[in-house]
């Protein structure tokens, strides 16, 4: 009996115990469980913190491409438009081409670029951005600094991707290094735009200076582009086109103009100061077609004609500077002016054989000056020279995609040039031979290119 | 020597004949459940064939196959004009866009939550931050709790183009790196908020939608979605580079053929036809 009431008296004292216990385990559980809530809550406020950090950092994009190359052509010291030309007594070549670090930051509704050229021979501002894009149509954008010229094709498509290792000549002569200073609208409909969707614009006002330079004429020109895209997405194959004008000025420093003749350049003084018409069109078309097992092809062609004032030396668009001549009809301390009609074009073939390899062909041609040709340029008191020359190029090669980060270009450019007339002779003895006799025939200057190209 | 030539001949050719046909996919999140079990059932009929699916999000998927490190790419958003850009540039195609399913992409609120109904502007003002309490849009006087995805996910830019209109998120939006980990959130949370597919939406409830604060509200049902009366209807897309060939192609068929299309009912989305 007595082991009978003990044991409950046990029982219940032991349950008195644990209960006590259970108490003690409540009450600690619950502060373990405050800090624990505590600890959680401060968890989380840091990290809200380092997600604003790491959110305004992933709107920051760092991106670039380095590209080296080895070069070999068909005489020593050629002049080429292949990546500059050979130094004196030199037919092969290393170089860093180009070395590109582009930052992007994209905000809300708007979008800033800064890109710079990092080279042996020096760092240069390639890109300088600030793209506003407005909200509610999201269709139009601004963009105001150095940016690429809205005209054509091939001066929008980026070194890193283009498949040959240089833009055209025609290109390359007068608009050349791509970018101008400028204040652009661009004009690009969503899908949910209607037929307005293939279309789109990009036009602006630029210093017409090229790259990063201020303004010195006072005058800016007018750049843009109509553009088109008509796909055919049943058969995978697309459209693109576009029409370009290029309306601008020049201030003519000098107090001198040349305009092509009849048949020969003609001198008229008293310019000094007065604008001169740039005026360039183009037209241009790509066609994409994925042709099944084998691989995509694209057909590019550009056709740009127009007046573009250079000077004696070189088509190239004449760049006024500060300095301006002394009107007396002199061209003592500024360049001369010189008018040229002018034309180029270009249609280069691209097929990409499965994913990774590539074959490209461009035919080239540029004519720096319509009006006169062959035995025209040279001849005494026309006043042409080089400068007159015109070019057409025949290139040829393949690339190899490694990864999506590194690719191999080979390529082999054949340049004919225009046979020229110049004298044999400067002097009348006959003794001093004519160094520019040399364009009276092709030159050899001929170049093969290979080209690794690493991209981040 | 000849014999020797010969037995290595013959080993690669054993080799290439047993070598199995591997076609990766990578891309959305929102579809990653789907893309597997599409890539097992076409397995299981095709041992010849393996089927590599990963997830990671649409715009990552888009760069993979941009890079050429995948053959189908699975995103919850179509391809922008500049990603379609640079799929030209780069292979010379346009890319092929084939929608696979349909999906209403849902509102995600706690169980508990009195709230059954949001407008579209309100969803925005709550995933812009101009609305940080239930009570402003007939709930308890309590913190929202906004859930996301990641910027690299397809439904975060579909959401982001559709709802917020372009805006940012608020900066207090926790950004988890899948739906199901939004609805794990959500289910866990009586303040929360999420969005995402409608197939992941086990556990938690489903706001119906409103197209402005007049409308009624719709939730993403099977009719709705597939009538597109839902608001937030969209497609999920399978992209490749160029037109597919071979088991590629057998296999996009299967997707799209009564069977494959079972197999987008069987997850919870919708078929395409």
């Amino acid at each position: 009996m007595k082991r009978i009431l003990i044991m409950p008296a046990l029982l219940l004292a032991l349950g008195m115990a644990r209960a006590e216990d259970g108490d003690t385990s409540k009450t600690n559980l619950g502060e373990e469980l405050g800090k624990v809530k505590g600890q959680v809550e401060g968890l989380n406020e840091s990290y809200l913190e380092t997600k604003t950090t790491v959110d305004n950092l992933s709107k920051l994009k760092v991106g670039g491409y380095l590209q080296g190359q080895y070069q070999y052509t068909d005489s020593s010291g050629a002049p080429t438009k292949a990546g500059g030309n050979f130094a004196a007594n030199t037919n092969s070549r290393m170089m860093i081409r180009r070395g590109r670090l582009k930052t992007t930051y994209q905000g809300v509704n708007s979008k800033y670029v800064l890109e710079f050229e990092a080279l042996p021979t020096g760092v240069s501002l390639k890109d300088a951005e600030i793209e506003l894009d407005e909200p509610w149509l999201k269709t139009f954008s601004l963009i105001f600094g150095v940016q690429d010229r809205p005209f054509g094709y091939e001066i929008g498509y980026s070194s890193s991707s283009i498949e040959t290792p240089e833009r055209s000549r025609f290109e390359q002569a007068y608009f050349n290094g791509e970018k101008d200073l400028g204040l652009e609208l661009v004009m690009n409909p969503g899908s949910d735009m209607g037929l307005l969707q293939y279309i789109n614009l990009k036009a602006g006002a630029f210093t017409g200076m090229g790259g990063n330079v201020d303004e010195v004429d006072g005058d800016m020109d007018f750049i843009g582009r109509l553009g088109f895209k008509a796909p055919i997405t049943e058969i995978n194959m697309e459209l693109d086109g576009g029409l370009s004008l290029y309306k601008g000025s020049v201030r003519n420093n000098s107090d001198t103009t040349f305009n092509w003749g009849d048949t020969s350049f003609t001198r008229t003084l008293g310019h000094r100061l007065e604008q001169v018409d740039r005026t360039v069109y183009g037209v241009d078309a790509q066609l994409y077609y994925d042709i099944p097992v084998i691989g995509g092809t694209s057909l590019r062609f550009e056709y740009e004609w127009g007046t573009v004032p250079g000077t004696s030396g070189s088509g190239s668009p004449y760049v006024p500077t500060t300095q301006i001549g002394p009107n007396t009809g002199s061209a003592i301390g500024a360049p001369v002016l010189w008018n040229r009609n002018i034309s180029g074009w270009y249609v280069t073939w691209v097929q990409n054989l499965g994913s990774q390899l590539q074959g490209v062909v461009r035919y080239d041609v540029i004519d720096p000056n319509t009006d006169v040709s062959g035995s025209g340029i040279g001849k005494a008191g026309t006043g042409t020279g080089v400068a007159d020359v015109a070019f057409s190029t025949i290139g040829f090669g393949g690339i190899y995609h490694w990864s999506g980060n590194l690719k191999f270009v080979a390529y082999y450019d054949i340049v004919t040039n225009e046979n020229a007339n110049f004298p044999a002779f400067t002097d009348a003895a006959k003794t001093k031979a004519n160094p520019l006799a040399v364009w009276n025939s092709d030159l050899n200057d001929n170049v093969f290119t290979f080209r690794a190209q690493v991209k981040f | 020597m000849n014999k020797a030539i010969l037995t290595g001949t013959l080993a690669m050719l054993t080799v290439a004949a047993v070598a199995k046909t591997t076609i990766t996919v990578k891309g959305s999140d929102t579809m990653v459940i789907m893309a597997q079990r599409w890539a097992e059932t076409y397995m299981t009929a095709h041992p010849d064939i393996t089927i590599q699916v990963t997830g990671g999000g649409s715009g990552t998927g888009i760069s993979a196959l941009i890079n050429g490190t995948t053959d189908i790419c699975d995103a919850s958003r179509p391809m922008k004009s500049s990603e379609r850009d640079n799929l030209k540039s780069r292979y010379s195609s346009l890319g092929v866009e084939i929608k696979s399913a349909k999906d209403g992409l849902s509102v995600y609120l706690n169980d508990q939550s009195p709230v059954d109904e949001l407008s579209l502007d309100q969803l925005k003002g709550i995933y812009t931050g101009e609305i940080k309490n239930w009570k402003d849009v007939g709930g308890p006087d309590a913190k929202i709790v906004v859930y996301g995805r990641e910027n690299n996910s397809g439904t975060y830019v579909f959401f982001r183009d559709n709802v917020l209109m372009g805006k940012d998120y608020t900066s207090t939006m926790q950004s988890l790196p899948g739906t199901a980990a939004v609805v794990n959130a959500v289910s866990k949370d009586k303040f929360g908020i999420g969005y995402g597919g409608a197939a992941y939406g086990k556990g938690i409830k489903f706001a119906k939608v409103k197209k402005d604060a007049g409308s009624p509200g719709i939730a993403p049902t099977p009719e709705t979605i597939k009538d597109g009366s839902y608001p937030l209807t969209r497609y999920l897309y399978m992209y490749t580079k160029s037109r597919p060939t071979g088991e590629l192609k057998a296999y996009i068929d299967w997707i799209l053929s009564a069977e494959g299309q079972a197999v987008v009912q069987a997850v919870g989305y919708f078929p395409v036809k």
